[in-house]
């Protein structure tokens, strides 16, 4: 992506003799279409560049204004020059378009209606936009044997017009492996060389990139409904700390799919299939719908009186409240007000704490960059992180950072970026250095200049080794050529990105890099750091750190301490995963009354006395605060069933029952209302939505639907022929088909506009094709303030002890992850890796079935496992890492490895057998669940909170 | 004068005109067969539903009286989970028929649609759905779409060639 607004180079194109500027700096179609002109096209893609397989967006050139005949050229392929003159409207280039679209509908099939991608496909689009209405073809049409291609990506090949766009995007940009072109002619097939899952984390953005309905989303056909139909909020990902920005699209009260929704800085064009494909978790079945430890006067009709009647004993008693990185910043800044900084947790282990605290600082002195600022990176080094499970998305620019070497030596040669399959031609395999220090293998390794495959402790050492080397100078011959040539490298590379996490659990790695990073950035200016934190919120969090913030173990030990005058917890949708064994049943024990808020069954609500369900992330109105610190909102998506409503409702509540006194122990009915709320408690308070109030109300609150939703009244007349009022919302969000025009929305809820029903759509809002969009609200981000303590690292040593290095797969961590029975089909078997030596030493055999026993550094707790062992040829020495389903994310300190019996194996592949069995059947029970729900629809007059209808 | 005296005059003598009305309902008049009236969802020549649930008939009606949810079932037919019209609204304009692209969507020339209950007009897929095949006695959308549903692979429907061998080496 080329740099936005700093006055591009634009020169004057006559288009059918209107002047327009347009930029130089990308192709002849991107310009037209930044102009908002319709022009067709189908194989270019804004992020891909061009490569002129689809002939589709042909213009007429012309010499000067006294050439009348002019010649064709293809858009995409030709370089904006000043003073051209073109053509969209005359009738040689118009019948050309015409004839190649009627030339692709040979053979697309007349499936539109049972087509996932009817009412949203560009195909579809460009036929109507070219004027293509009658099929003259009468012959017979091509098909093709379809391809499973595992539980997210539908195949249907009949509809593919050969544009190449899959295979670009798979291969070329997001560096998938699994998945090809075969076949000439006429009887080209995009897929997999066999049946099977696709490998790739983002595969799911076959489906937007792909112009037709040969990919489609299979969860979201299951349970299908159009495009038009689709009530859409703006949303934020709640997966991990990326924040990347989604549409979610709901249909007769459930969620059904999610989409990518642009945001130049950060997704651009494309999600992970976390994001996309995760969305089912609202919909699972251990949803908490009803409150525990609660007796409503009416049954099914929970009031406000209720809630403060169940409540009132507890008033001025002592709560702890303990907050999560899931939660929104919203709630778990109200949670600490009430209970007070004392007594309140982030819900970090001790361990956690002292990353979050060195993170603070770390963002309050750097600031780290988007991953639109990731892609122009030309050195990029990645320490103990797999940030292809972690935060894939950021991945994935990465991999277009490596490009830049390519992108380089073609413009040297005075090939613009643009030209996609000049510059790879031009670029060989030439890739910028991507160095990764790190214990297990990742997949960023095939474009990885140098793996360095060590134990945790030696990147410390390394990274200490670095750190004086740049402070002194000297000393290089105590370096491998690997490390020499890395530090090398990243002095001379002019934008340097230095990519580390807290996924290593090591403090002493966390402040290395820091240290480095800090060091080196003092010699490199333009040296770029993004640390990455494991949740959703885990930024917005640390805006909340401060001397007093008790960890997960100290308020264990005050719930535990009869002398402390505790009485409960208050726990905001945190299901307290870093516990182990005893210390939940410590918990267990206690008499102490523990308030849950959560949205799903976890091993916290079993234990709570009062449960209050808690919204999802679709049913919600708040904001995230992503990996950079910045703020970004999500809206609900529809009403939620009461009593499921928002956490920071079910405080308010709270408050007015436990701490009546308390300055926000108020009635609040929606966001904005807390918000003022908040900021006349604490002028630090960052979202001042009063400021903002003004415009929010020049502005006409946004329809959810577009303008072409149906079945209003029809959708609810099983319950009622008389139809109900639609609910009125709470934010500037409508849940109906009237509102404001979309062009004004600084957060769209979905993309359409006339002629453009797919998400290509976007370029009609944006300033320029794949700029910045033309109504983006400024990006917010929290100012963090100093704190005072430091906290000590309780076991300084853990990393000498820890011997395994877990491998965990996007599709397995978090509480969310595991609602998705889609996400437990994934995993394959437990494998764990050696290298050569290690093997021979423990005298085991290569691709055998092992038994594994894992013992955990801090409690001794151990752990029986069945894996496959795998040699991994680049590993020396005793590493070992593996990829275990259902294993606690711990340091493990002691591993002892022995040959597994037949019965052993047995019994495990039973298991693995089981799990795959309960996760097919929990698919089907959920959908079926869905299918009934979907006749009843509940009908709420205001989405506010109990009481409010 | 004049003018009161020939109203009587017009007045009288059409007492001995024949009535256009009818004795509704003992005698009924004609309706064509492609009158405008209650909508039926009608079945292909093999009894199998037509409807596919493609929403077409849903975004074309003008008074949003229609709707519906899809699902896909074991034989790999689409169809609709629920059906629903509300003729309390409709207007029997018959834009749903024309947006049909299965044929599966028909009116029919019964206008007797009068309830004393409006809650009565609400016609679930059970009520709509008829045995036969309505003006189209041909017609199967599976065999002229190129999905492969249970009973007819690819290749085996109208104008379809045999699927491709991508392994083949032929040009």
């Amino acid at each position: 992506m080329s740099d936005d607004n700093n006055t591009p180079n634009t020169v004057t194109v006559y288009i059918d003799d209107q002047p327009y500027q347009v930029s130089t700096d990308d192709n002849l179609l991107a310009g037209v279409l930044s102009q908002k002109l319709n022009l067709p096209y189908f194989c270019w893609h804004p992020s891909m560049g061009s490569v002129g397989a689809c002939r589709q967006c042909a213009v007429t050139q012309y010499q000067d204004e006294n050439d009348q005949r002019g010649r064709l050229v293809m858009a995409c392929t030709t370089p904006v020059t000043d003073g051209m003159r073109i053509s969209l409207k005359d009738s040689q280039s118009e019948t050309f378009r015409e004839q190649v679209i009627s030339a692709m509908m040979t053979n697309h099939p007349h499936d539109c209606p049972v087509c996932a991608e009817g009412g949203e496909c560009h195909l579809q689009d460009m036929t109507v936009m070219t004027g293509h209405s009658t099929r003259e073809y009468k012959g017979d049409k091509r098909t093709f044997v379809n391809q499973n291609l595992g539980e997210f990506v539908g195949h249907e090949m009949n509809r593919c017009i050969t544009c190449y766009r899959c295979v670009r995007y798979y291969k070329d940009y997001a560096g998938g492996t699994d998945f090809g072109v075969y076949g000439t002619s006429n009887k080209v097939c995009f897929g997999r060389q066999e049946e099977g899952q696709l490998e790739s984390e983002f595969s799911g953005n076959l489906i937007e990139v792909c112009p037709t309905g040969v990919f489609t989303n299979k969860l979201f056909s299951a349970h299908y409904t159009r495009k038009w139909d689709l009530q859409s909020a703006p949303s934020i990902c709640s997966f991990c700390s990326v924040g990347c920005n989604t549409s979610v699209g709901e249909r007769y009260g459930s969620v059904r799919r999610v989409m990518n929704r642009y945001n130049y800085d950060i997704n651009g064009y494309f999600l992970c299939d976390k994001g996309r494909f995760g969305i089912g978790f609202v919909n699972g079945l251990t949803r908490i719908r009803k409150t525990k430890g609660i007796s409503p006067q009416f049954p099914n009709k929970l009031s406000r009186l209720d809630v403060s009647k169940a409540l009132v004993h507890f008033k001025g008693k002592h709560f702890i409240g303990v907050g999560s990185a899931r939660a929104s910043f919203e709630a778990n800044y109200y949670l600490q007000q009430l209970v007070g900084k004392k007594q309140f947790s982030l819900g970090y282990s001790h361990n956690e704490m002292v990353f979050a605290e060195q993170h603070q600082q770390f963002l309050k002195h750097h600031k780290a960059p988007s991953l639109a600022e990731i892609e122009q990176s030309d050195f990029v080094l990645i320490i103990d992180e797999d940030i292809t499970q972690i935060a894939p998305r950021i991945a994935l620019s990465v991999r277009q950072a490596l490009r830049n070497a390519s992108i380089e030596q073609a413009e040297k040669l005075g090939v613009p970026s643009w030209q996609d399959s000049a510059v790879r031609t031009i670029g060989g395999n030439t890739l910028s250095p991507l160095y990764l220090l790190q214990s297990k293998a990742t997949k960023l390794d095939d474009v990885a200049e140098a793996v360095i495959l060590q134990k945790t402790q030696d990147t410390i050492e390394l990274l200490h080794l670095f750190t004086t080397l740049l402070q002194n100078n000297h000393e290089l011959s105590k370096l491998s050529d690997d490390n020499v040539s890395l530090l090398n490298k990243l002095l001379a590379a002019k934008k340097p990105l230095i990519v580390g996490g807290w996924s290593h659990q090591s403090s002493a790695l966390f402040s290395a890099t820091i240290e480095f990073i800090a060091v080196l950035s003092k010699a490199k200016h333009t040296l770029r750091a993004c640390l990455l934190p494991p949740e959703a919120n885990s930024i917005g969090q640390l805006a909340l750190m401060d001397e007093n913030s008790l960890s997960i173990e100290q308020v264990l030990y005050k719930v535990m301490d009869t002398e402390d005058e505790i009485d409960g917890l208050i726990l905001l949708e945190n299901d307290f995963a870093v516990l182990n064994d005893a210390q939940l049943n410590c918990l267990k024990e206690t008499d102490k009354t523990i308030i849950c808020l959560d949205h799903s069954d976890n091993q916290i609500t079993a234990l709570a006395d009062i449960i209050f369900p808690a919204a999802p992330i679709t049913e919600s109105d708040g904001h995230l605060v992503n990996y950079q610190g910045q703020i970004q909102a999500f809206y609900q998506v529809h009403p939620s069933v009461l009593p499921v409503q928002e956490s920071w409702r079910w405080l308010s509540l709270i408050a007015k029952a436990i701490y009546p006194k308390h300055a926000l122990a108020q009635e609040v009915d929606s966001l904005a209302e807390l918000h003022q709320l908040f900021f006349q408690q604490d002028a630090n308070w960052p979202l001042n939505t009063a400021a903002n109030a003004n415009d929010a109300k020049a502005i006409k609150a946004i329809a959810r639907e577009p303008h072409r939703a149906s079945g209003r009244t029809a959708k609810m007349a099983n319950i009622s022929v008389h139809e109900a009022k639609v609910s009125q919302s709470t934010d500037n969000y409508r849940f109906s088909m009237e509102g404001g025009d979309l062009n004004h929305a600084t957060e769209m809820p979905f993309t359409w506009s006339p002629g453009w029903n797919s998400n290509q759509s976007i370029h009609q809002f944006q300033r320029k094709v794949a700029g910045q969009l033309t109504h983006q609200a400024n990006a917010q981000f929290i100012d963090f303030t100093d704190i005072k303590r430091v906290i000590e690292p309780r076991t300084p040593l853990s990393e000498h002890q820890q011997c395994f290095y877990p491998q965990i797969p996007w599709h397995r961590s978090g509480l969310q992850s595991s609602l998705n029975p889609e996400f437990a089909l994934l995993h394959q078997v437990n494998k764990v890796f050696m290298s050569s030596t290690e093997i021979a030493k423990r005298q085991l055999m290569e691709n055998h079935w092992v038994s594994l026993e894992l013992t955990a550094a801090c409690t001794g707790e151990k752990r029986q496992y069945i894996a496959q062992l795998l040699l991994d040829e680049k590993l020396t020495g005793d590493l070992i890492y593996g990829d275990i389903d259902q294993l606690p994310d711990r340091i493990y300190s002691e591993v002892s490895v022995s040959i597994a019996s037949a019965q052993q194996v047995e019994s495990y592949q039973n298991r693995c057998q089981q799990l795959r069995q309960k996760a097919n059947q929990d698919k089907a029970l959920i959908l079926e669940k869905l299918k009934v729900q979907d006749a009843y629809i509940p009908i709420r007059l205001v989405s506010g909170g109990l009481d409010n209808a | 004068m004049f003018s009161q005296l020939r109203t009587m005059w017009l007045v009288l003598k059409h007492t001995f005109t024949k009535a256009d009305t009818v004795e509704y309902p003992e005698q009924k008049p004609y309706l064509a067969p492609r009158y405008r009236g209650r909508i039926v969802l009608t079945r292909e020549p093999n009894g199998e539903e037509r409807c596919v649930a493609c929403n077409l008939c849903a975004v074309a009606c003008p008074v949003d009286c229609i709707a519906l949810q899809q699902t896909i079932d074991d034989d790999g037919r689409k169809r609709a989970e629920f059906f629903r019209i509300n003729f309390s609204r409709c207007i029997l304009c018959g834009f749903c028929e024309e947006a049909c692209p299965t044929y599966a969507i028909q009116l029919t020339p019964d206008v007797e649609l009068a309830e004393y209950d409006r809650q009565n007009l609400v016609y679930e897929k059970e009520h709509l759905l008829i045995k036969g095949v309505g003006k189209y006695p041909d017609y199967s959308f599976y065999q002229q779409s190129g999905i492969k549903i249970k009973d007819k692979d690819k290749g085996e429907g109208v104008q379809e060639k045999p699927p491709i061998d991508v392994k083949g080496l032929m040009p």
